[in-house]
């Protein structure tokens, strides 16, 4: 048997965990609608009570409401993380984060200048070289981030969105692209794989980064109602 | 008798710009005109009209406005330019696939 709920816990209910700008925009559609009902019912001759058991009945069960609702507004958390990325520049993590990747960048640069062959002679290996390289170039350039967060405080957030967007889409390619040449050029030796490395900690920054990707998705054509922060 | 299921999931949307092809108007309107004009056959639960309302908003396929009407707060809602060309591949992509399962259906009679 379905619970009978009276409209505050319905609407409770259903926007679990939103933002209270989210909450208040939602609660006056609902209690609109809510009341036009209770008015046709009453238009019907049902009587007060059972009209609002009808009423709210016709919403349906609000958990059914709340898990569409999440993925149209920002939950809480989301709009908490928002304001921090807005606020604080990730100082920490960035310079975490730089520290492993030239760690691991240097490694694969080393263990290639100690491989038997003569690197800036072979071929291949010259390729290895640049390739990784470039690899690193690419990840400096992800970590500025912090300093481009830190300049958009005051400028528009859908910049800040869009780079957002782009870095998730870096993610996405790098890894991709080195795993394909690592496969076309079918490197075995555990030396030339440490190439992976770089891709791997872009692997584990695409699950760091979904959670804003998430963010984007709903933000970044959200209704304005609901940009309020 | 064993009822197949069919619901109005993925076409709620789709009934929502045809109703918004009329004119402007209110959740609560939007879910009885529905309902009347199916005759009842589409029901729904009215509750998840308004995530759908809102996930077409922030799609922009449709716009809304509050109205203050019998000192009440109602929001509006009407179909943008975005919308009513969705609509428009909505309805041809609904007459294909009808047409698909009445073919098929017939067929089996």
């Amino acid at each position: 048997m379905n619970k009978i709920f009276t409209l505050e816990q319905w609407i409770v209910a259903a926007t679990k965990n939103l933002t209270p700008t989210a909450i208040s925009s939602i609660t006056r559609e609902i209690t609109d609608h809510y009341q036009t009902s209770l008015e046709k019912y009453e238009a019907r001759g049902i009587s007060r009570l059972e009209a609002e058991v009808l009423a709210v009945q016709d919403l349906g069960e609000p958990e059914k409401s709340a898990s569409k609702f999440v993925q149209v507004y920002l939950t809480k958390k989301e709009e908490e993380k928002l304001k921090n990325m807005m606020d604080s520049p990730k100082w920490f993590e960035a310079i975490i984060g730089f520290i492993l990747y030239g760690f691991f960048a240097v490694i694969s640069l080393f263990l290639l200048s100690v491989t038997p062959d003569d690197i800036f002679r072979n071929e291949s290996s010259l390729h290895s070289v640049c390739f990784a390289i470039l690899l690193l170039l690419v990840f400096l350039l992800h970590f500025l981030d912090v300093f481009i967060i830190k300049n958009l405080k005051d400028k528009s957030r859908l910049s800040f969105f869009v780079k957002v967007k782009y870095n998730t889409i870096l993610f996405s390619i790098v890894p991709a692209f080195i795993y394909l040449v690592t496969y076309i050029r079918n490197q075995e030796t555990l030396e030339k794989n440490f190439y992976l490395t770089p891709g791997i900690l872009a692997i584990f920054a695409i699950q760091w980064l979904k959670n804003d990707y998430q963010i984007l998705r709903k933000f970044s054509t959200a209704p304005q109602r609901n940009r309020k922060i | 008798m064993y009822k197949l299921s069919m619901n109005l999931k993925g076409s709620l949307p789709a009934l929502i710009l045809q109703t918004l092809s009329f004119g402007s108007s209110h959740g609560y309107e939007i879910a009885s005109r529905i309902k009347r004009q199916s005759e009842g056959v589409l029901d729904f639960k009215e509750g998840t009209l308004y995530p759908a309302l809102h996930t077409l908003e922030r799609d922009g396929l449709v716009s809304s406005h509050e109205e203050i009407e019998n000192g009440r707060i109602r929001r509006y809602y009407k179909l943008t330019e975005k919308g009513t060309k969705t609509l428009v591949k909505e309805r041809a992509e609904w007459t294909r696939y009808a047409n698909a399962i009445g073919g098929i259906l017939k067929g089996a009679s």
